[in-house]
């Protein structure tokens, strides 16, 4: 299933340059103006990048992904021997594992780019919708045709790097993508959804395991209880650090969602303070992400 | 007809769950007054529930319920009872019998099996409110 809709991308690059950018530059005065811009740069578009920059951090954790296959690994280490974590079912979770970064790594390229699309700064730009590119070809969400097609219309002309032109970018940028961003971000959601249950039943065994261990083995009941305090630690911090996630990617979702809505249909201002409220919240969340005790 | 979600199966398997640490407190409780091999069997009927509710989190989403045969709603029934004979009951042997059917029931919803998942919730009930003897 493509994950971005390249087909939706209808926009000519010639046309749109023809009707909405070098009309507005056929006076000298306007290429003054036009400099002065690009040296001082666009700060009422600072919430929108400050929203793609957050986005993109949240979307960055690896933990989740990391763990996947680890936590199968970890409840045969407690003694368990099912079916579920036979070689067959850790090597699957290996392979979800790695659609899921792949997926995260697009959504995460996608921010950056939606942020540095923004920024004041527009030197990195084109290699941030170069990184998007490689992402979403990486994780086979696009082929290379299409993605050489997409870089074509994003990349940025600098020259004309109006606050007017970034706009233009930038409605096409967030209406282009929304539907990918919200069924990537909500397939992401329910991978993390399963990965927060299965913590938590980790937690169970666990705990079961502990209480058994301290049946059979009263003499060693204080090793066996800084262990498993330990432990304990550990899965509750995985545990939150992926609510985490699953919060910071329904907030991204419902944020661009919003964003979509309303883009070039209000005044730039409401767009902002759209983009200001969600990317508030998206700090909320980067903020509260623990670091995991070390393991004994 | 409806297709099970991956909400669904987190609610469904919270209820196992449930039932999974009821059998590991009555383990804990039960500890040096029942026989070995009862103690080994409540651990081997708590692992294949264990087992089991794992596979219904890799397997089951998307998997059709028939609401005709078997609803979500019978499947939560069937499991809080359980749920509350695993906590009330002594017996250990009605125990393990309980903790059998629950795991046949996650087995017939993970594998999609119909009616399976209708006699399993029977069998569940039948576990949880055997007919007295006469």
């Amino acid at each position: 299933v493509p994950f971005f809709p390249y087909s939706l991308v209808k926009t000519n690059t010639a046309s749109y340059f023809l009707h909405n950018v070098s009309c507005k530059f056929s006076h000298s005065w306007s290429l003054a103006a036009l400099a002065l811009v690009v040296v001082t740069g666009c700060s009422d578009l600072k919430p929108v990048a400050d929203f793609g920059k957050n986005a993109s951090g949240i979307a960055a954790y690896t933990g989740v992904s990391q763990d996947y296959p680890a936590s199968l690994l970890r409840l045969k280490q407690y003694g368990f021997t099912g079916k579920s974590v036979s070689p067959e079912r850790i090597a699957k979770r290996a392979q979800d594992a790695k659609r899921l970064s792949e997926a995260q790594n697009a959504l995460a390229a996608y921010a950056k780019a939606l942020g540095g699309l923004t920024a004041d700064d527009l030197t990195n730009y084109d290699k941030q919708i170069d990184a998007l590119n490689k992402a979403v070809t990486d994780g086979k969400f696009a082929t290379t045709a299409q993605t050489a097609g997409y870089a074509k219309l994003t990349k940025f002309a600098a020259q004309f790097a109006t606050d007017a032109y970034r706009r233009e970018k930038l409605k096409h940028l967030i209406v282009t993508y929304n539907p990918a961003v919200q069924k990537a971000t909500t397939q992401l959601g329910d991978v993390v959804k399963v990965y927060v249950f299965a913590v938590g039943d980790e937690q169970a065994y666990w705990a079961s395991a502990v209480e058994r261990a301290r049946k059979h083995n009263p003499t060693m009941l204080p090793i066996i209880n800084v262990i498993a305090a330990n432990q304990d630690q550990m899965l509750k911090t995985k545990q939150n650090n992926a609510k985490d996630l699953g919060n910071g990617l329904q907030i991204f979702a419902r944020g661009h969602q919003e964003l979509a809505k309303n883009i070039g249909k209000v005044d730039f201002k409401v767009t902002a303070s759209i983009a200001q409220k969600y990317a508030d919240q998206l700090r909320a969340i980067l903020s509260s992400f623990t670091n995991l005790p070390t393991p004994l | 007809m409806r297709t099970i979600t991956v909400d669904d199966v987190i609610e469904l398997a919270t209820k196992f769950k449930e039932s999974e640490a009821a059998l590991s407190q009555y383990w804990v409780r039960n500890y040096g007054t029942l026989p070995d091999d009862d103690l080994a069997s409540l651990v081997a009927a708590e692992n294949d529930l264990h087992d089991n509710i794992q596979e219904l989190m890799t397997n089951a989403v998307g998997k059709i319920l028939d609401d005709a045969q078997a609803s979500l709603n019978d499947i939560k029934r069937a499991t809080a009872a359980a749920n509350d004979a695993i906590k009330t009951v002594t017996e250990v042997k009605k125990i393990i019998t309980i903790a059998t059917s629950l795991v046949t029931l996650v087995a017939a919803i993970y594998t999609g099996n119909l009616v399976g998942i209708s006699t399993a919730i029977t069998d569940v009930f039948d576990a949880t409110n055997p007919a007295p003897a006469v």
